[in-house]
């Protein structure tokens, strides 16, 4: 053995002792990072190993399929900082699933998963209102406004509304499905018996409460739609009219009077057969609904899911079953008196100014339904009332009742039997000041 | 043979024979190692050099030891597209509660003012009613204005509508302006704003409006020309700077901290410095110049979710979320309460 073998094995040895033992990349940072890898900040120490995959379920094999993909990561982190590199990342995973399961759990999570669809509205209501949250309400709907200078009657003074999570109603299904995946086939809901298709037409899935969206063939045209205002009101105008009064025409000469006042007839004319054949151009889909019939223009409905149009039909079947609703119709009942809370399209007024204005007569056609909607409010939440006084679940009725009333306060029988309510629960107090508000008499 | 599920069962270290069992190997690992170097010829070798080898041959074992313990204790190892950036905590004191308008700018195009808008508004919103672990009866509705962009077709907005009510409204606007917002579940209304068009003049009345209606207004600053920005920060309580880890966004920087100090400007910023990825050191001259409010990681999720719309400040699991509901706590002087979800 050479004199100097000892000597060079020992420095080689010192030198491999180093190498192996003292990290290499970016020292200076291992305890920040180790830190902020155990408290879940970060995955991995450094970067994630370089072969991600199955491992075997054999331990010989795995431990040799781990020292391949760990090698490069061991050498860098050095082999006393690599033990603790994987505690902390082993101790960060924990964490982090433990507040994914708390995440989960919050008004952040539930609004989260409400937006990805995992959970609809009335859940979401509800889990946020146990948790002590609150979810804006709504914009109040102009209709309500129009409702309350029409009708002269006295302010009401009740206390606040309790939340609408407050009422116990499962789950709630929206009316319009959500867009399929490519490929798919259109969800059929349950909520809505399956309209059959018209002859040539698509299906239209059509939301004009809360939002407007025209969905066919799982694609939503209403945000095209509405970014070209001239073509949103040829099409959502003679929709309005159909939903306020099924199968109703309007002659051009109205039409042009309507949207071109000021102009002379023959100019009117040309200016709304434009703008029909501008939406048929642009929105084939869309302007193919628009029938025009020599004079007469209508909208043509068939094979049309409209949810305004299914609250209507609800509160029609609602209003003739009475107090003997079935299961069904009871949750149909609480879906929709929820979605005639909503505005009646949103977002009209402006609609109209940007196409080029409208007269009186535009609005009134929007008002007229937004009424119509108040009206099957209402007459839901009434008869809703009626079902839970039939159950004797007073708390259940008076607070239907006292979203009937606020919705429509110039019906003084609805207030006549909240204060009836109010007296049969035991709030004799607000049960008077109804009365006296009213001028009902206690045995009336 | 173990099957995937049984081995995840022992992939915990509370329990203690785990930890017996890596002290055991670890031990033995070492005894090997040391009998092993007094053999005859690693003896004659190393007569002098036995205590390094034995450190050697122990690191070894400790690496052996240490991987066998990692295949005992494997388990779905998460998977990420790239390496996170080490972000130190550089957060900086804010001298300002409960801004009511603030308005983000970009330090250079792309830099992400109008994403963080409108999830700092979600944010907001989302925690603006809690204080503690209680919740107030009022959540705090705030506003959000934001450039027209992809994000805005992505919410539905429509921003030549806001554009043409401005700029036929001027100064005697009416108070239709909040009609035309697009209430996001969170509890924010959105405003798209087309930039730099004849409008952009008449924002000092929108925002008077905005202001009126709700109770904090945020303003992507791209809905204002490059002329326009100036005043538009002097409209606001706060103005976020938002950066990038760039010469570009240096030079910017140092723009505003020059024009800030001038005469008569009492402005109050910070400084967001955004998208950053692995590898990448912050330039000093940024630092120097502002000691940023955070630092938000690149995240590949963050882009996905813009372009669908998702805010993805409510999503917890990222980094950037969470580090935006620390800025937005300061905001509202919630510090220390920790995450929403611990609290």
């Amino acid at each position: 053995v050479p004199p100097e073998l000892p000597a060079l094995a020992t420095l080689v040895a010192i030198i491999a002792n180093a190498a192996l033992a003292l990290p290499k990349q970016q020292p200076g940072s291992i305890s920040a990072r180790l830190r902020d890898t155990t408290r879940g900040e970060r995955h991995y120490l450094f970067g994630p190993p370089l072969v991600m995959g199955l491992l075997s379920t054999h331990l010989g094999v795995r431990v040799l399929q781990l020292l391949l993909v760990e090698t490069v990561r061991g050498w860098e982190l050095g082999v006393l900082v690599e033990p603790a590199a994987w505690l902390a990342e082993f101790l960060g995973e924990g964490r982090r699933r433990e507040r994914e399961r708390e995440w989960q759990q919050s008004k952040s999570g539930l609004l989260w998963r409400y937006l990805k669809g995992e959970i609809g509205e009335a859940e979401l209501r509800r889990r946020l209102h146990r948790q002590g949250h609150m979810l804006p309400p709504p914009p109040p709907p102009t209709a309500t406004v129009a409702s309350k200078e029409e009708f002269s009657i006295p302010r009401l003074r009740l206390d606040p509304l309790r939340p609408v999570g407050m009422i116990p109603m499962r789950p709630m299904e929206v009316i319009l499905p959500e867009p399929p995946a490519p490929g798919g086939s259109p969800r059929q809901l349950k909520s809505i018996p399956a309209v059959p298709p018209a002859d040539g037409l698509p299906v239209l899935q059509i939301q004009l409460l809360g939002r407007i969206r025209i969905v066919t063939g799982g694609e939503d045209l209403g945000p095209q739609l509405l970014h070209r205002p001239v073509q949103a009101f040829t099409f959502l105008y003679p929709l309005a009219r159909e939903v306020r009064r099924p199968g109703d025409q309007m002659t051009r000469a109205d039409w042009g009077a309507e949207c071109f006042a000021g102009q002379d007839p023959e100019q009117q004319r040309r200016g709304v057969s434009n703008r029909l054949s501008h939406l048929r151009r642009h929105a084939p889909y869309l302007g193919e609904r628009i029938i025009s019939e020599g004079e007469y223009v209508s909208f043509d409905g068939r094979g049309c899911e409209i949810d305004v149009v299914r609250v209507f039909e609800i509160a029609q079947a609602v209003k003739q079953a009475g107090a003997n609703l079935s299961d069904e119709q009871y949750q149909a009942a609480l879906r929709a008196q929820e979605q005639a809370s909503e505005e009646f399209m949103p977002g009209w007024d402006g609609i109209v100014q940007r196409a080029g204005g409208g007269r009186s007569g535009v609005g009134e056609v929007i008002a007229e339904v937004r009424s119509q909607l108040v009206a099957a409010r209402s007459g839901i939440l009434s008869t809703l009332a009626g079902v839970a006084l039939s159950r004797r679940q007073l708390d259940e009725a008076i607070c239907y009742l006292e979203y009937a009333v606020r919705a429509r306060p110039d019906r003084g029988d609805l207030a006549r039997r909240l204060a009836d309510a109010y007296q049969r629960d035991g709030q004799l107090q607000r049960a008077a000041q109804l009365r006296k508000e009213y001028g009902l008499s206690e045995g009336a | 043979m173990p099957r995937a599920d049984q081995i995840r069962k022992l992939a915990t270290l509370r329990q203690p024979w785990i930890w017996l069992l890596l002290v055991v190997t670890g031990s033995i690992g070492l005894i090997a190692a040391t009998a092993w170097s007094r053999t005859d010829w690693v003896y004659r070798l190393a007569t002098v050099q036995e205590p390094a080898l034995a450190i050697l041959f122990g690191l070894l074992a400790i690496r052996i030891g240490g991987l066998v313990m990692r295949a005992l204790l494997v388990r779905e190892l998460p998977v990420i597209a790239a390496e996170e950036p080490h972000l130190a905590h550089t957060e900086g004191a804010l001298g300002l509660r409960a801004p009511r308008i603030l308005t983000l700018i970009n330090l250079e195009p792309g830099s992400g003012a109008t994403t963080l808008s409108f999830n700092l508004a979600v944010s907001l919103a989302v925690l603006g009613g809690k204080t503690g672990s209680k919740a107030t009866a009022e959540p705090i509705r705030p506003a959000c204005l934001l450039a027209e962009g992809r994000l805005t077709a992505a919410l539905g907005l429509d921003p030549p509508l806001l554009n043409d009510q401005v700029a036929s409204g001027g100064w005697q606007m009416a108070a239709g302006v909040a009609d035309l917002a697009v209430h996001h579940p969170s509890g924010c209304a959105l405003f798209g704003f087309q930039p730099g068009c004849q409008a952009g003049a008449a924002v000092g009345p929108l925002l008077a409006e905005l202001i009126r209606n709700y109770d904090v207004v945020v303003i992507d600053g791209g809905i204002a020309a490059e002329r326009q920005l100036t005043s538009l920060a002097q409209s606001s309580d706060l103005v976020l700077l938002i950066g990038r880890a760039a010469p570009a966004s240096v030079a910017a920087l140092q723009r505003w901290t020059a024009w800030s100090v001038g005469p008569g400007l009492g402005m109050t910023y910070a400084l967001i410095v955004n998208r950053l990825r692995a590898g990448v050191r912050l330039p000093l001259e940024l630092l120097s110049a502002l000691t940023p409010l955070t630092l938000l990681p690149e995240e590949p999720q963050v882009a996905e979710q813009d372009m669908t719309g998702l805010p993805w400040s409510l999503d917890q699991r990222l980094a950037a979320s969470r580090r935006l509901a620390a800025v937005v706590r300061q905001f509202l002087g919630h510090e220390g309460e920790g995450d929403e979800c611990a609290a």
